[in-house]
C-alpha cells in the first residue's frame, strides 16, 4: 500500500508585466462596471453635488462671494463633497460588504495579485470623481455663465480627482473596521458633518468662529482651500500646507487599514 | 486574539505609518521632503504578511 503525499509549495506565481497589467485594468473595468450597474450609488454619489449645485450655485448664480462668482466658488466646494462621497461609499460600503459576503477570501483563493483588487476601488473612485466634476464644470459654463481658461479647468480637475486620494484612503479604513449593515450610517455620520464644517455646504465665513478653526483640522477643507485655490478664491495659506495635511491624513488612513486588513487576517487564517 | 510574530511585525509597522501620518499633519510643508521617503519605506516594511508555508 502507497500513501500520497503532497506538498505545497510557496512559490510565487511567475508572470510577465504584461500580464499583471492586464489583470489590474480587467480588475479596474469590473469594479467600475459593479458601481455602474448599482444605481444606488451611481445616482446618490452624481446627483447629490449636481442638485446642490443647481439649487444653490445656478438659482443665486448673480450673488459672489468676495470677489468669486457664486457658480464658480461653488464648482470648487460642491466638486469636493462630490468627490468625498464617490470615494468614501466606493470604498468603504463595497470593502464592507465585500467582507461580509466573504468575497475577499474567494479572491483570496484566485491567482489574481491581492493589491489589484484595492487598487481597482481607488481608481474607479477617481473615475466617478471625474464624472462628477466634469458635470459641475459642464453646468457651470452652459447655465452659470462660468467662464475660465482651459488650464484652470483642468487645474481644477486634476487637483480634485488627487484629491479623492485621501478620501478612498479613509474609506479602506472605515471598511476594516464597519460591518456591511453599519457601513452606509458611519459613513454619513462622518461625511455630512464634515463636509458642513469644512465649509463645502455653507461658505466658511458665514460659519461661527468655532466651526472656522474647527474646519482647519478637517481634510475636506484642505481640499476644498486648494480647489478654490485654482479659481481664485482661496485663502493666504500656502498649497503645499493643505497638500501636507491631506498627505498625513493618508498615511494616517491607511495605516490603520492595514491594521484592518491585518486584523481581518489573523482572524481568518491565524 | 492570539497573533502571529508576523502579524504582530505589520502591525508595529502600521503604526509608525499612522504616526508619520500625524508628524506630516503638525511638522509643515518641509518636513515632507523626509517624510515621504520615509513612509515609503515603512509601507513597505508593513507589508502585510499572510501565513503561508504551513504545509
Amino acid at each position: 500500500m502507497s500513501t500520497a503525499t503532497l506538498t505545497l509549495s510557496n512559490t510565487q506565481i511567475q508572470r510577465s508585466p504584461v500580464h499583471t497589467v492586464e489583470i489590474y485594468l480587467k480588475e479596474i473595468k469590473y469594479e467600475f462596471l459593479k458601481n455602474l450597474r448599482l444605481r444606488v450609488y451611481t445616482a446618490s454619489v452624481l446627483s447629490f453635488p449636481i442638485m446642490f449645485y443647481i439649487f444653490f450655485g445656478l438659482l443665486m448664480k448673480n450673488q459672489t462671494i468676495g470677489a468669486t462668482r457664486m457658480p464658480t466658488y461653488l464648482i470648487a466646494t460642491y466638486g469636493t463633497f462630490g468627490i468625498m462621497g464617490a470615494s468614501l461609499f466606493g470604498t468603504a460600503a463595497g470593502l464592507s460588504s465585500d467582507r461580509g459576503l466573504g468575497w475577499l477570501q474567494v479572491k483570496r483563493a484566485s491567482p489574481m495579485p491581492p493589491f489589484a483588487y484595492f487598487i481597482a476601488k481607488i481608481v474607479t473612485c477617481m473615475v466617478f470623481s471625474t464624472i462628477i466634476v466634469l458635470s459641475l464644470i459642464a453646468l457651470g459654463i452652459t447655465l452659470g455663465g462660468v467662464r475660465m481658461p482651459v488650464i484652470t479647468f483642468a487645474q481644477l480637475l486634476g487637483t480634485l480627482v488627487i484629491g479623492s486620494l485621501p478620501f478612498s484612503a479613509m474609506g479602506l479604513a472605515l471598511g476594516y473596521f464597519t460591518g456591511p449593515n453599519s457601513a452606509p450610517s458611519m459613513i454619513n455620520l462622518m461625511y455630512l458633518p464634515m463636509s458642513f464644517c469644512s465649509g463645502l455646504w455653507v461658505p466658511l465665513m458665514f460659519l461661527p468662529k468655532a466651526l472656522r478653526q474647527f474646519a482647519l483640522v478637517l481634510p475636506p477643507y484642505h481640499l476644498s482651500q486648494l480647489a478654490l485655490g485654482t479659481v481664485g478664491a482661496g485663502t493666504r495659506e500656502a498649497a503645499s500646507t493643505h497638500w501636507g495635511v491631506l498627505l498625513g491624513f493618508t498615511m494616517i488612513c491607511l495605516g490603520v487599514a492595514r491594521i484592518g486588513f491585518q486584523r481581518d487576517q489573523g482572524k481568518l487564517y491565524g | 486574539m492570539t497573533m502571529s510574530a508576523n502579524s504582530k511585525k505589520s502591525m508595529g509597522w502600521s503604526s509608525i505609518l499612522i504616526l508619520l501620518g500625524v508628524i506630516a499633519i503638525y511638522a509643515g510643508a518641509m518636513s515632507l521632503i523626509v517624510i515621504i521617503p520615509v513612509a515609503t519605506l515603512v509601507w513597505y516594511g508593513a507589508r502585510p504578511v499572510l501565513r503561508s508555508g504551513r504545509n
